[in-house]
C-alpha cells in the first residue's frame, strides 16, 4: 500500500511536469501545426534561469517568475525569427528547424554554464507523509502550481475573448481570418504561452532534477508522446495525457522493471497508435485527414 | 541540367575510388571511410526523407540494428561477414514495415513522432538487452570484413574500397528507385497527396515500399559500419545519430543525388573541424542548420542545382515543386 501511494504521488508529480510542457505543445500544434521540439530545451533554460536569478537574489520564487517571463519573451523571439519565416515551408522543415533550435539552446547553455549540473535549493524544504507516502513540499508545490495553471489556462481559453480567438484560429485558420482575427498574432501568443509553460515546468523541476544542458530532452520527447496520446491539438487532453504518462512511467518503474522505465512511454505510444490512433480525446477526422 | 547532374554524379565514382591513393595520412583515410559508410545511411534516409517526404527519426535505429546484427553474428557466433548481410537487411525491412504499417495511414507529424518512438526503442533495446548486445559496455572486438575468393580486406585501403563499393551500390539502387514508376508515384504524393490519391495512386503502399527499401539499406549500411569500427556501443544506433544525420542531410540537400554524400561529409568532418572548440560545436551546428533552412532550404546540393538550372535556362526560376518533378521525370 505504501509503495502504491508513493508511486502514485511520484507519478502525479512527474505527470504534472509532462502535462505543463504538453499543454503548451498542444496549443502551438493546434494553432500553427508547428512541432516545437525545443520546448524541452526551453524547460532547461527555465531551470538555469531559476538557478541563476534564485541564487543571486536568494528567492526561488523570484527566479521562477523571471524564468517564466524570459521564456515567454524567448518564445516570441524564436517564433518571429524562425517559425514565422518558415510558415510556407513543408512540415518536415519545421521539425528540423525545431531541432536546430534545440542545438542552439543546448550549445548556448554549454558555453555559458558548462556541462556540470547546477543544484537549486527546494523552495520549502522538508516533506509530509500522506497515506504512507513521503512527499516533499517541492513536489506538492509542483502539483499545486500545475493544477492552478491548468484551471487558469482553461478559463483563459474558454472565457476570454483572446482565448476564444486562439481556439478559433486552431479550428480554422481561414475562418478566423474571415471574421477579422489575425492568425499570425494569435500564433505569436500561442508560442509565448507554450514557451512560458515550458519555462515554468523547468523552473518547478529544477530543485529535483538539477540544471544541465540535456535535462530537457526527455521532456521534449514525452510531450510528443502525450499529445499523440491525447489527440493532437487537445489542450485538456494533454493535461490528462500528461498525468496518465507520468503514472504509467512511475508504476512501470516500481512494479515491472526500473531498467526499462524509458520504454513504457514508447510502448504506450505504440499501443495508442495501434488501438486508437486519433488519441484518447481526438476526433477521428483530424487524425485521418 | 539533368545531364549535368548525372554526369557530375558518375564522375565522382572513379574519383572516390582513387581517393585512398591520393590521401596522404591514415587519419584522412579513416575519415574518408567514415564519410563513405555514413554516406550509405544518408542515401537510405534520403530515399525516405528527401524523395518521399517522410521525416524519419528511426533510420539511425535501423543502422544500429544492422550494425549489431552483423557485430553479434560475427563476434558471438563466428559468422562470415557476407552471410550476415541478408539477416541485417531482413531486420531493417521488418522494422521499417512495422513503422510503416503503424503510421503511414496517418497524416503529417504522426510519422515523425512514431519514428522518434521507434528510434528511442531501438536505442533502449541496444542498451538494455545486455545478454546479446553487451549493453552500455559495448560489443567487441568485431573481426574485420571476411575476405572473398582472392580478395582480402585487411588493409585500410581495401576496407575503404569495400565500403565505397557499398555506397556506389546504394546510390545506384536509390537512382533506380527514383527513376522507376515507384519513384514517380512517390514524387507525385510528395508534391500533392490529394491529387495523387485522386489519380489512383495508393499513398500507403507507395510509401511503404519506399520505406522498406530505405530501411533495408540503412541496416546494410550499419552492417558495413560494424566490422570497420570494430566496436559497437548503443550510441551506434542512438537518437543523437538520428537527429544529426537528418540535420546533415538537410544541410547537404535532401531529394538530390549528391546531397547525402555532402551530408555525410558534414556529419563526419564538421565535428572534426570543430574539435579544438568542442564546447562551441553543438551551438555552431545548430546555427548552421537554422541558417541553411532559412536561406538555402534545398541544402548545398539543391542550391548548386538551382544555380546550374538558372545558368543553362535563363527562363524565370521554376517553382521548387515543379523542379522536383522535372528531375524525376
Amino acid at each position: 500500500m505504501e509503495l502504491f501511494t508513493q508511486t502514485l504521488a511520484n507519478g502525479v508529480m512527474l505527470g504534472s511536469i509532462y502535462a505543463l510542457v504538453a499543454a503548451g505543445l498542444a496549443l502551438v500544434f493546434g494553432v500553427m501545426d508547428i512541432p516545437q521540439f525545443a520546448f524541452g530545451a526551453h524547460a532547461m533554460i527555465g531551470g538555469y534561469l531559476t538557478w541563476w536569478v534564485g541564487g543571486e537574489t536568494g528567492s526561488y520564487w523570484l527566479g521562477l517568475l523571471v524564468a517564466v517571463a524570459a521564456l515567454a519573451a524567448l518564445g516570441v523571439i524564436t517564433h518571429a525569427a524562425v517559425f514565422d519565416q518558415l510558415r510556407k515551408a513543408p512540415s518536415e522543415t519545421l521539425f528540423i528547424a525545431a531541432f536546430g533550435l534545440v542545438m542552439v539552446l543546448q550549445g548556448a547553455a554549454q558555453v555559458i554554464w558548462g556541462p556540470d549540473p547546477r543544484s537549486v535549493e527546494e523552495a520549502v524544504p522538508g516533506s509530509i507523509t500522506i497515506a504512507g507516502a513521503t512527499i516533499t513540499y517541492q513536489r506538492l508545490i509542483i502539483i499545486g502550481v500545475a493544477v492552478a495553471l491548468f484551471v487558469g489556462l482553461h478559463l483563459f481559453l474558454t472565457r476570454t475573448l483572446t482565448g476564444l480567438s486562439v481556439r478559433a484560429a486552431a479550428q480554422s485558420r481561414t475562418g478566423a481570418q474571415a471574421v477579422g482575427l489575425r492568425p499570425r498574432a494569435v500564433g505569436l501568443l500561442a508560442m509565448a504561452i507554450g514557451s512560458a509553460l515550458a519555462g515554468l515546468a523547468g523552473a518547478l523541476l529544477v530543485p529535483i532534477s538539477q540544471a544541465y544542458p540535456t535535462v530537457g530532452d526527455p521532456l521534449a520527447i514525452k510531450a510528443f508522446v502525450v499529445i499523440v496520446l491525447a489527440g493532437m491539438g487537445s489542450v485538456n487532453g494533454a493535461v490528462v495525457g500528461g498525468i496518465v504518462l507520468g503514472a504509467v512511467e512511475a508504476f512501470g518503474a516500481a512494479y515491472l522493471s526500473l531498467e526499462w522505465r524509458d520504454a513504457y512511454p514508447v510502448l504506450l505510444l505504440i499501443l495508442v497508435l495501434v488501438v486508437r490512433p486519433q488519441g484518447l480525446f481526438g476526433k477521428e477526422a483530424v487524425a485521418w485527414r | 541540367m539533368e545531364m549535368t547532374g548525372r554526369v557530375l554524379a558518375w564522375a565522382l565514382v572513379p574519383l572516390g575510388a582513387v581517393l585512398p591513393f591520393v590521401l596522404g595520412s591514415p587519419y584522412a583515410l579513416q575519415l574518408a571511410s567514415l564519410v563513405v559508410i555514413y554516406g550509405g545511411l544518408m542515401v537510405a534516409l534520403n530515399l525516405c526523407f528527401g524523395y518521399g517526404g517522410l521525416v524519419s527519426v528511426a533510420h539511425g535505429g535501423m543502422f544500429g540494428a544492422g550494425a549489431y546484427a552483423t557485430g553479434v553474428l560475427m563476434t558471438t557466433h563466428q559468422w562470415n561477414f557476407w552471410a550476415t548481410l541478408p539477416v541485417a537487411a531482413v531486420l531493417g525491412c521488418a522494422m521499417g514495415g512495422l513503422l510503416g504499417l503503424l503510421t503511414l495511414r496517418m497524416h503529417g507529424h504522426y510519422f515523425v513522432i512514431a519514428s522518434l518512438a521507434f528510434g528511442l526503442m531501438a536505442q533502449l533495446v541496444l542498451s538494455r538487452w545486455t545478454a546479446v548486445t553487451g549493453g552500455e559496455l559495448g560489443l567487441g572486438p568485431i573481426p574485420t570484413y571476411s575476405g572473398l575468393p582472392g580478395v582480402s580486406f585487411e588493409s585500410p585501403t581495401a576496407r575503404y574500397l569495400l565500403a565505397f563499393g557499398f555506397l556506389v551500390v546504394f546510390c545506384g539502387v536509390s537512382a533506380l528507385v527514383v527513376r522507376s514508376p515507384l519513384g514517380r508515384r512517390l514524387a507525385a504524393i510528395k508534391q500533392n497527396g490529394r491529387l495523387a490519391d485522386a489519380l489512383g495512386i495508393d499513398p500507403v503502399r507507395t510509401r511503404l515500399a519506399a520505406l522498406l527499401i530505405s530501411s533495408a539499406m540503412a541496416a546494410l549500411a550499419g552492417s558495413v559500419y560494424a566490422p570497420y569500427i570494430g566496436f559497437l556501443d548503443p550510441s551506434a544506433g542512438g537518437i543523437d545519430l538520428n537527429f544529426k544525420t537528418g540535420l546533415a542531410l538537410i544541410i547537404g540537400g535532401g531529394g538530390t543525388a549528391l546531397g547525402p554524400v555532402i551530408g555525410a561529409a558534414v556529419h563526419v568532418l564538421l565535428p572534426e573541424a570543430l574539435r579544438g572548440a568542442q564546447e562551441y560545436s553543438v551551438l555552431a551546428l545548430g546555427v548552421v542548420l537554422l541558417v541553411v533552412i532559412r536561406f538555402a532550404p534545398h541544402g548545398v546540393a539543391g542550391t548548386l542545382r538551382r544555380l546550374l538550372v538558372e545558368r543553362e535556362r535563363p527562363a524565370p526560376e521554376p517553382e521548387a515543386e515543379e523542379e522536383k518533378v522535372s528531375t524525376n521525370a
